[in-house]
């Protein structure tokens, strides 16, 4: 309870042996009004920051992009995972107060087989100018140039659901989520569109 | 009589000290009373009597007081141990408490089996499973054929019903988790670890002394 009160009063020591930059800048973070507080622009046109900072920051999924795991088997999807994925047992909303993003999640169905997908994202890639990596069930794109967050990266997971049909997820692996969406509208769904299985219409 | 009540029991039903629900969930006291502030913004959205009623729980998660799911129906009726119709405070903690990470996994392989007995029969029958699987290719934009959706109802069903008996029960569910860890995967929400960075008000209204923290 102490340290929460130190905290709600801004109530800090820092130690001797940091510079008088280091201590400014963090006087200004450790502000508890938040419209007082130093924005992050600021933070990185401050003198302690830019000391030291790589010029481009590159995130961890950008360096992992070729660390395909190749590892297991994938799980066969079964019905209680296929319950699990719905909405009603994400418990997230309750605790954020924001509205919810759109979903960064896409699932479908097709026949396949699998090669046929990874064949349809290797066509998407090339198309998009991205980069790819894959297994026989995992394909991970990732596009060459920096977007507004960072490289866009997409991973496609396949998985067995009945001896002749598999589930596909695709979702967002980095970057900007409103590019994400618009790559998914304008190139993704377009090119999957023929294989992935939706319900006939009623005769 | 000697004794003053504390000035919260009397306001929020189900009221129970921060440091007994400590005591018996995985949440520090500094998180239960961090999910007090969390429960008072909840139960307040429409009916502001301290309980979260069914349509403010689905005001909460879809930001939407009509929708109706079939799963949160479930977790909902969990949650509402006492069945008096709506959550209060302490079946709010102890039911969220199934879910923080450190929680026993026995807990939560329980807890899933209820959820997904719908019927409450003590067993999950086929034709549950099947509903579920219906319900949640419904709610969702995933769409699979007819004949494909049995076989995965088919398959799932031989896995796991491992007497035979067209019914799972609650040992075969066991058996049948430890063999797919990732059925669980829904019972466990990381971030309530950081509940009290979520809600920092709470230091505001602490009845709790330091040394009970």
């Amino acid at each position: 309870m102490v340290m929460y009160r130190k905290i709600y009063r801004g109530d800090f020591k820092c130690p001797p042996w940091f510079s008088s930059e280091a201590r400014r800048l963090i006087t200004k973070l450790l502000d508890p009004n938040p419209a007082t507080r130093i924005t992050i622009p600021k933070v990185m046109e401050s003198s302690w920051f830019n000391k030291s900072v790589p010029k481009v920051l590159v995130t961890k999924a950008e360096m992992e992009f070729d660390k395909l795991d190749k590892g297991n088997e994938p799980e066969t999807l079964n019905a209680f995972h296929i319950i699990s994925l719905s909405e009603g047992f994400d418990l997230s909303p309750l605790f954020q107060g924001k509205k919810m993003e759109e979903k960064e999640e896409l699932r479908f169905g097709t026949a396949g087989p699998a090669s046929c997908v990874i064949s349809r994202l290797e066509e998407v890639a090339k198309a998009g100018k991205f980069s790819i990596m894959k297994t026989e069930t995992k394909v991970k794109l990732q596009g060459l140039e920096r977007g507004r967050k960072g490289k866009l990266a997409i991973a496609a997971e396949i998985f067995p659901v009945a001896p002749s049909f598999l589930v596909v997820e695709v979702r967002k692996d980095n970057g900007d989520t409103l590019e994400y969406n618009q790559f998914c509208s304008k190139e993704l769904r377009p090119a999957l569109k023929d294989i992935l299985w939706t319900s006939p219409p009623p005769s | 009589m000697g004794c003053r009540l504390s000035k919260r029991s009397k306001l929020i039903p189900g009221y129970e000290k921060p440091t007994v629900l400590a005591a018996e969930t995985p949440f520090t006291v500094s998180e239960v009373e961090a999910l007090h502030e969390l429960f008072k913004k909840l139960s307040s959205s429409i009916i502001n009597d301290g309980l979260i009623h069914k349509e403010e729980f689905q005001l909460a998660l879809f930001r939407n007081r009509n929708k109706r799911n079939l799963f949160a129906d479930r977790i909902f009726d969990l949650f509402d141990v006492k069945r008096t119709g709506a959550i209060d405070f302490g079946e709010f903690i102890r039911s969220l408490g199934v879910f923080h990470p450190n929680a026993p996994t026995d807990d939560k392989v329980a807890f899933a089996f209820r959820l997904y007995d719908l019927r409450q029969t003590g067993y999950i029958e086929r034709e549950e499973l099947k509903e579920m699987v219906l319900a949640l290719l419904h709610e969702s934009d995933l769409v699979l054929p007819d004949d494909v959706v049995e076989v995965i109802v088919d398959k799932t069903f031989n896995d796991a019903d491992l007497k035979g008996d067209s019914r799972i029960d609650p040992v075969e569910w066991k058996e049948f988790v430890s063999k797919n860890p990732s059925l669980i995967k829904n019972m466990t929400l990381p971030y309530l670890k950081d509940i009290t960075l979520a809600f920092p008000s709470f230091v505001l209204n602490s009845e709790v002394e330091d040394s009970d923290v």
